[in-house]
């Protein structure tokens, strides 16, 4: 099998983050670098917690050409080659259905990074991307057009996010990062609506929000320790 | 017998069943009959779609009989499903997959407003708010399963969108209207494959 340690772990990084709750369903995927001409991808509308590195496919870059893996590739195969085409620094590009990111796809609006620890890992402001249907040209072409070197996460309108990274915990990092900084957002939307709410749905949207904001500095660490012991 | 196992080992993972008064079952292709389970009893039961004499299978049979395409029907609580019933207002469609494979989930129904819930089941969509319980219905027992996790994300982030205060906005008719046409063919065919005793094969097509 080529490529079997990237195919391997994109399986990985599934998983995780299908136990993170950020995929919905057989919702998001994973896109990995192979090689300087091909990445591997998840197959389309597969269980992630059934998929095998064998069903992981493997698209060239150029004209997104499948040449491996027993399955489909996923329909958004095409808006990862954008990605990775038009971010050579970038080993991985994650597409996530991650609840409170998509939550904040809904209301269409770029996404102002406040907190300086998320803002050196996303970016200053992330784009809110206009809405094309899944899987389409039109979508990976609208994503493609929103990216910059200096922005790791976009926004897709009444779908989900993108994260991008170096490679996989890096790009994971960032996902984390996104939910934190949407969660930091619709806490404080909530503190200034809290006159209007009924209050047990309010403190079911805090108890599900506060525990978020730690997380991205959680996974913020943990790739610091990586880095310091790669070097070492 | 194992798939039901297997759905509910996975939906309990997810904390998507568990609870009291949550109940799952799946059709047995080619008779009259589903498998039932609860949190709080680990034999299934096998129960005729016209009489089960068990009230927490009632609503299951219901659904068998009026939604021939039925393959797997999940009813329980959790705290987002709670939250829209104290909304009290329409879901919207938001996500492709939710128009996809749920449909129009409507208006949380009151639980004395029986007649209205069935209507609803009967147009074809494969979520309903029921007092404080979310219905979910799905072609396959694995679909019954993804729809489950499906709607959970939509619940959430409507919920969290709204609490906000934003403009929430809904997905083009147009895309609801051909994922919409997706679905009702999804939902013929294995209604067709159900009836000549077999489980329907491709029901997962993300879009």
């Amino acid at each position: 099998m080529k490529f079997q340690a990237t195919r391997e772990m994109v399986v990985k990084t599934c998983i995780e983050l299908a136990d993170r709750g950020y995929l919905a369903a057989t919702g998001g995927n994973v896109a990995l670098r192979a090689d300087e001409r091909h990445f591997a991808v998840t197959p389309s509308a597969t269980d992630y917690y059934a998929m095998s590195a064998a069903d992981v496919c493997v698209v060239r870059l150029s004209d997104q050409e499948q040449v491996e893996g027993e399955r489909e590739a996923s329909v958004e195969a095409g808006l990862h080659a954008r990605i990775l085409s038009a971010r050579p620094d970038c080993g991985a590009s994650i597409h996530t259905h991650q609840p409170v990111a998509s939550a904040y796809t809904l209301l269409a609006k770029p996404l102002e990074v406040r907190d300086s620890v998320r803002q050196a890992l996303l970016g200053h402001s992330i784009p809110s991307v206009r809405y094309a249907p899944s899987g389409t040209a039109l979508l990976a072409r609208r994503v493609a057009r929103s990216v910059r070197a200096d922005t790791h996460a976009y926004l897709m309108r009444n779908h989900g996010a993108v994260c991008v990274g170096k490679d996989e915990t890096e790009a994971m990092t960032r996902v984390a990062a996104l939910e934190s900084e949407c969660a930091s957002f619709f806490l404080n939307r909530s503190a200034a609506q809290s006159g209007t709410l009924d209050g047990s749905v309010r403190a079911l949207v805090i108890a599900t929000l506060l525990p978020m904001l730690d997380e991205s500095l959680t996974r913020f660490e943990d790739v610091m320790k990586s880095e310091s012991k790669t070097a070492s | 017998m194992e798939l039901l196992t297997n759905d509910e080992a996975r939906l309990r993972a997810e904390a998507l069943f568990g609870g009291p008064g949550d109940s799952l079952s799946l059709r047995m292709p080619g008779r009259e009959e589903f498998l039932f389970v609860t949190p709080e009893r680990s034999d299934p039961l096998t129960f005729r779609f016209h009489a089960t004499g068990l009230e927490a299978a009632d609503l299951h049979a219901t659904i068998y009989r009026s939604r021939k395409d039925a393959g797997g029907v999940l009813i329980g609580q959790t705290p987002w499903s709670t939250a829209l019933a104290s909304i009290g207002a329409r879901i919207p469609t938001l996500f492709d997959e939710q128009a996809r494979h749920i449909g129009s989930a409507g208006r949380p129904i009151a639980v004395e407003r029986h007649a209205r819930l069935l209507r609803a089941l009967e147009g074809g969509g494969n979520v309903a708010i029921y007092g404080d319980r979310r219905i979910c219905i799905g072609t396959t027992p694995s679909r019954v399963v993804f729809n489950a996790e499906l709607f959970e994300k939509c619940a959430k982030a409507f919920v969290i969108a709204r609490v906000g205060g934003d403009r929430v906005r809904e997905l083009p008719g147009w895309i609801r209207y051909i994922a919409g046409a997706r679905l009702r063919r999804d939902q013929k065919r294995a209604a067709l494959s159900y009836a000549a005793g077999r489980i329907p094969e491709g029901m997962d097509a993300y879009f």
